[in-house]
């Protein structure tokens, strides 16, 4: 560890912590926008920044099982989503490695 | 020949005259001591390999020099071998008492008749490659100034139509020579052409320049043997590693240093911080110590006795920096909590605290007169604030990207950010004008600058340092590269240091310290310093070059 500051994105549209507004991805890195999560829309990002993991879990999806470990806001600790370790689907592989954030735990920075 | 010694001339040159007239009538003073031979039968012992007249003649030469003109001239007498000619000397003489045709006809030869001196000869010899036109004007140049200066303005125009013009110098040089002829006194004169007048300096550094042309055979350069002891010196303290004292190495022996005398084992381990200890900074006396980090704390430690002295507790998140005042009666830190704050380093009472940011706030400096001091924030827009010391904010430097850290050059000429990429800014101080910017292969952890100014040393989290030259920024002078790290998210400091500030000290994510020697870019000792936890900054003493403190993961700072 150490001293670390934030990760600051350039995109033209960044969407941040909702709470702190702590830069978490770039609009460019949306995948796709039709997920749901525990809060309503979300969306599936190739990349997150300032997140911190959880321990993995096994859980069962509308898209059948997958690890998942849920991601919080490095800055105010509050979750915002979760990221896939493992997709069992073949069909849901190409989510391994890539980050869920709830639409409603999300704002818009500049 | 010569008539008389130069009077006026200074105590180094004096030696001159005396071994011009000495040799001549050698044979009566030599026998008088006791049973010496006369120099005719001179005694052919080895000189090791060096030519028996350069050594006899440096030292003569460095005798004058060290004020014993008595043994300089018996030493002449004894040897046979004069410090210069008898026409260096005449030539020597003839400079500082203003003869300047004479001084040109003994330096360059030429045989004219003029004002009653007559002198044949071909002139002294010359360095190869030199332009003997350029010598005349420098010469005629003095006689110039000097008539100037004795208001005598018909002859020194004189002197610039016929004597100077026909040389076919610079012509602007020319022309400002004429200009001078509309000073309306001696000092506008000396001013507007930098020079201090026949009583000054002017004549013996005219000579200076002139000799430095005239073969060394001939005229030994001034305080040869001096310079060669120098070069000496120099050379083995290049040469040794572990050089690390201000001293001046003695004559005496073959200088090195012994490595065991090189700080590398930590004598005190301070556990005071109750987090991770983001930075260590000696004051610029070398009698405090503060170190600050995760918990939001700074420790203001006396040395040598690294007594607590004061806990500054304000800051509501963790202190990624903090800067001593130029007289060390304040301290400025910088927090995660978005602000700056300001502290009397005697007392740890808080002065003020200023106003907040929207992001952290990394870095600051003072300005070198401790009337103001500059923050760099994380905030895009306002990078660059400068403050004074009532926490007023005095201007905003427009600095439009992100400042993770900033270093001021200490004569106050550049201020150095880099950005929370790979961007370095380069700020004139004064005006706050943008100079340039250089690109960075990967993200940065800490800017710094060598005390004259000239160098910068740039830590990169891939684990490499480079160093700049902040006048021709594209060239990297020395690359570091200590390690290479798991993550590049951590802000690993360098810090340069030592005696003469020769060793550039970086820490690691893995606690070891890696010290590496600035000008040869080897590595010096890699030291275990924070086992396992990362060693996030290192302060090396000011005044005592034997001493550094470092930083860590481990709560701990170590000296």
């Amino acid at each position: 560890m150490g001293l670390s500051y934030n990760e600051y994105l350039t995109g033209t549209i960044i969407y941040g912590c909702k709470n702190c507004k702590t830069h978490l991805s770039n609009h460019e890195d949306i995948i796709s926008r039709n997920f749901r999560g525990q809060h309503g829309k979300a969306y599936l990002f190739s990349t997150v920044v300032n997140t911190i993991s959880g321990e993995p879990s096994e859980r069962n999806m509308t898209t059948g099982r997958h690890v998942v470990r849920d991601i919080s806001c490095r800055q105010c600790k509050k979750t915002v989503g979760w990221k896939y370790d493992r997709a069992y689907e073949n069909s849901e592989k190409y989510k391994e490695g890539k980050f869920i954030l709830e639409a409603e735990l999300l704002c818009k920075v500049t | 020949m010569v008539a008389n010694g130069p009077s006026a001339s200074p105590v180094h040159k004096a030696a001159s005259s005396e071994s011009a007239n000495g040799t001549n009538d050698s044979t009566n003073g030599s026998t008088s001591s006791n049973g010496h031979t006369a120099p005719a039968s001179k005694p052919k012992l080895a000189c090791f390999e060096h030519d028996r007249e350069e050594v006899t003649r440096l030292l003569i030469q460095s005798l004058t020099d060290l004020g014993y003109e008595g043994a300089a001239a018996s030493l002449s007498q004894e040897s046979g071998y004069d410090l210069e000619s008898p026409a260096v000397a005449a030539f020597r003489h003839a400079i500082l008492q203003g003869q300047w045709t004479e001084a040109e006809e003994l330096l360059l030869g030429g045989s004219t008749e003029e004002g009653g001196v007559s002198i044949n000869g071909n002139g002294l010899a010359l360095q190869e490659d030199v332009d003997q036109d350029v010598m005349r004007f420098w010469i005629r140049q003095q006689k110039f100034l000097e008539l100037l200066e004795k208001q005598d303005t018909g002859k020194a125009l004189m002197v610039i139509r016929s004597e100077l013009t026909p040389l076919n110098q610079d012509t602007s040089k020319l022309h400002f020579l004429s200009s001078l002829l509309m000073c309306d006194n001696n000092y506008d004169l000396m001013r507007r052409a930098e020079w201090d007048g026949a009583n000054g300096e002017s004549r013996n550094h005219l000579l200076s320049e002139l000799s430095k042309r005239i073969s060394p055979s001939v005229m030994l350069p001034e305080r040869r043997l001096a310079i060669l002891l120098q070069q000496v010196k120099r050379n083995q303290i290049s040469l040794c590693l572990y050089h690390n004292t201000a001293a001046s190495p003695s004559l005496y022996q073959d200088h090195v240093c012994d490595r065991n005398d090189f700080p590398k084992t930590s004598f005190i381990e301070l556990a005071e911080h109750a987090g991770e200890v983001w930075l260590v900074v000696f004051s610029n006396n070398g009698k405090r110590l503060a170190s600050c980090g995760a918990d939001g704390v700074v420790m203001i430690y006396e040395v040598p006795s690294f007594a607590v002295l004061h806990t500054l507790a304000e800051h509501d998140s963790g202190i990624c920096a903090l800067a001593w005042s130029p007289d060390d009666s304040m301290i400025v830190t910088c927090s995660q909590d978005k602000r700056a704050r300001l502290w009397t380093a005697e007392t740890g009472e808080l002065l003020h605290a200023m106003s907040s940011f929207q992001e952290p706030v990394s870095s600051c400096v003072w300005a070198p007169d401790g009337k103001s001091f500059v923050t760099g924030h994380l905030d895009r827009g306002v990078g660059i604030t400068q403050w004074d010391t009532s926490g007023k904010m005095l201007s905003e430097w427009g600095a439009a990207h992100r400042v993770q850290d900033i270093a001021l050059a200490p004569d106050a000429s550049r201020l150095v950010a880099a950005d929370d990429k790979t961007t370095v800014f380069v700020y004139n101080f004064k005006t706050h004008e943008l100079e340039y910017t250089i690109d960075m292969p990967a993200r940065m952890g800490s800017v710094s600058i060598t005390q004259n100014s000239r160098y910068l040393l740039v830590n990169m989290l891939d684990g490499e340092a480079r160093l700049l030259d902040l006048d021709t920024p594209d060239d990297v002078l020395r690359k570091f590269k200590s390690y290479t790290p798991d993550a590049i998210q951590f802000i690993i400091r360098s810090t340069l240091g030592g005696a003469n500030e020769s060793f550039v000290a970086i820490g690691s994510e893995s606690g070891h310290i890696y010290i590496w020697h600035k000008e040869y870019g080897q590595l010096v000792e890699e030291i275990n310093g924070h086992g396992g936890f990362s060693c996030n900054s290192i302060s090396w003493n000011p005044v005592d070059p034997k001493m550094f403190a470092s930083a860590g993961d481990d709560s701990k700072v170590k000296m």
